[in-house]
């Protein structure tokens, strides 16, 4: 059976509707990019706006009739931040109303509480509250968290998306089938490149213009196709821009590729917002 | 190829050795030699040692009189003698460990054995830590303590004096003598009144 591709889009009811977001989303699922539609909930609570259950649920419904195209559509529930029966409260309600949504359950919830989803119609579960890391014990119990998890869910047979759970640590111990990444293209706001190294398993900052570049030659010309020089040079500008996102995009690429060898898995990495030109990767890696 | 037995004394070191050898690089060589013995000659070039120069000072240390070597060919070149001790260490550093063989085949091997290998404890154990099969899920799951770490947060902001003032007739008329759960309690009910989201 062949494997889905590695990266997928990760949008979101809050920032991805209207007629141009649907019809970029839409291409995606056409080339096999998976999808995940998010409420964008956490996004919206920090501005002080609000999101209507009910409208957020037609939104699921009619993506779920849009997409004929045979790649996987994953939208998740609409969760009440903080209120964990309340975001039961609505995951139910979506499911009676007919969206097949994905619930989330949080760290440091008690992990038992995902065995309510072991029917989920979705297949899928969502690990949310683990975007930030506050201590190396954090980190740790984090990770012993997902485990938790995890093993339940996998007697079960449901899969498992890590919201916000990029950092190689994780990767390294838990077998994610699915996750996202926020901050997929940060390197070119900050001049400087994050380039994934398969060899040490993490993320090698590259400031442009230090030649940090060429400390990393092999690395870039081996794995990435690339001259060092290339990536030494200024970002600012179309050209520039370009690059960035190039190399951020292969940079996840490679970051799933490696996980899956890792646990033998089907991992997918989201890219989250962003419009990531993911089309024009692959067609970059088929020419 | 011919081997020759030579004294150490006769022998001189690469003045322009690329190579840095630390003292635990020395360490280690000097064990290999003890354990197995002189098992490659060194390369010498008009009595230079050009491949081996490390050896050659672990041999010294370790009170050895003689080494084997094997000379390069008399016609030789100092430049060519320069780029072929380059060569021998560069050539060798191209390749890569497979790392899950390298720990399958440590692991069969004695103590004393992995001691002349020249990895040491810590770094077989980050190897390992690097390496080694990915964790069993129940027993990882285990460690998880719901008492433990949630990446509680520090909020500090300054008050004017009166406010701090009432603060603590706050705390004292709800009986709340714990700032931080008044405080949590006050946030939470603050955002409850928010009404940001529909709930069923």
């Amino acid at each position: 059976m062949t494997k889905p591709n590695r990266l997928g889009y990760l949008g979101s009811f809050a920032y991805d509707r209207g007629d141009a977001a649907t019809r970029r989303i839409y291409t995606y699922l056409q080339h096999g990019f998976p999808v995940m539609l998010d409420s964008g909930a956490f996004s919206v609570m920090n501005s002080g706006a609000r999101i209507d259950i009910n409208e957020h649920t037609e939104w699921v419904r009619t993506w779920q009739q849009r997409n004929d195209t045979g790649t996987q559509l994953l939208c998740v529930a609409l969760d009440v931040i903080g209120d964990p029966a309340a975001t039961v409260r609505n995951y139910e309600k979506q499911i009676r109303d007919g969206a097949v949504v994905v619930p989330t359950i949080h760290y440091p919830n008690d992990p038992k509480q995902v065995d309510a989803y072991a029917d989920s119609p979705s297949g899928w579960v969502n690990l949310g509250g683990m975007v930030r890391y506050f201590s190396k014990s954090h980190l740790d119990n984090v990770i012993a968290w997902c485990a938790a998890v995890i093993s339940r869910t996998r007697k079960a047979g449901v899969k498992v998306h890590g919201l916000g759970a990029t950092p190689p640590a994780i990767h390294w111990l838990i077998p994610f089938d699915s996750c996202d990444s926020t901050y997929w293209l940060s390197g070119s706001r900050f001049g400087q490149h994050s380039v994934f190294d398969p060899a040490i398993r993490d993320w090698r900052k590259i400031k442009t213009g230090s030649r940090a570049a060429y400390k990393y030659g092999n690395l870039l010309r081996d794995r990435y196709g690339l001259d060092p020089e290339v990536l030494d040079a200024d970002t600012r500008g179309e050209a520039g821009r370009k690059l960035s996102e190039r190399v951020a995009i292969q940079s996840h690429d490679i970051f799933a590729q490696t996980f899956r060898d890792r646990h033998d898995s089907d991992l997918i990495v989201h890219l989250a917002g962003g419009s990531p030109d993911l089309i024009g990767y692959q067609e970059g890696k088929q020419s | 190829m011919e081997i020759e037995t030579v004294k150490v004394g006769s022998l001189t070191i690469d003045p322009n050795n690329a190579r840095r050898h630390s003292q635990r690089n020395i360490d280690a060589i000097a064990r290999s030699l003890q354990r197995f013995g002189q098992r490659r000659p060194l390369v010498v070039w008009r009595d230079q040692v050009i491949a081996g120069n490390g050896t050659l000072q672990a041999a010294i240390g370790i009170g050895w009189q003689v080494v084997d070597i094997t000379r390069c060919p008399d016609d030789w070149t100092q430049d060519e003698a320069k780029a072929y001790a380059i060569a021998d260490n560069r050539i060798g550093e191209l390749a890569e460990w497979d790392n899950e063989t390298l720990l399958g085949i440590l692991g069969e091997l004695d103590d004393d054995l992995i001691a002349a290998t020249g990895f040491d404890d810590p770094e077989l154990e980050d190897i390992n830590a690097a390496f080694g099969d990915p964790p069993d899920l129940d027993s990882l799951g285990e460690q998880f303590n719901d008492d433990g770490d949630r990446g509680l947060v520090r909020i500090a902001f300054q008050v004017d004096p009166d406010i701090a003032a009432m603060w603590n007739t706050i705390l004292k008329a709800t009986g709340l003598d714990d700032s931080d759960a008044a405080a949590e309690a006050m946030i939470r009910a603050a955002y409850d009144g928010l009404d940001i989201h529909d709930e069923t």
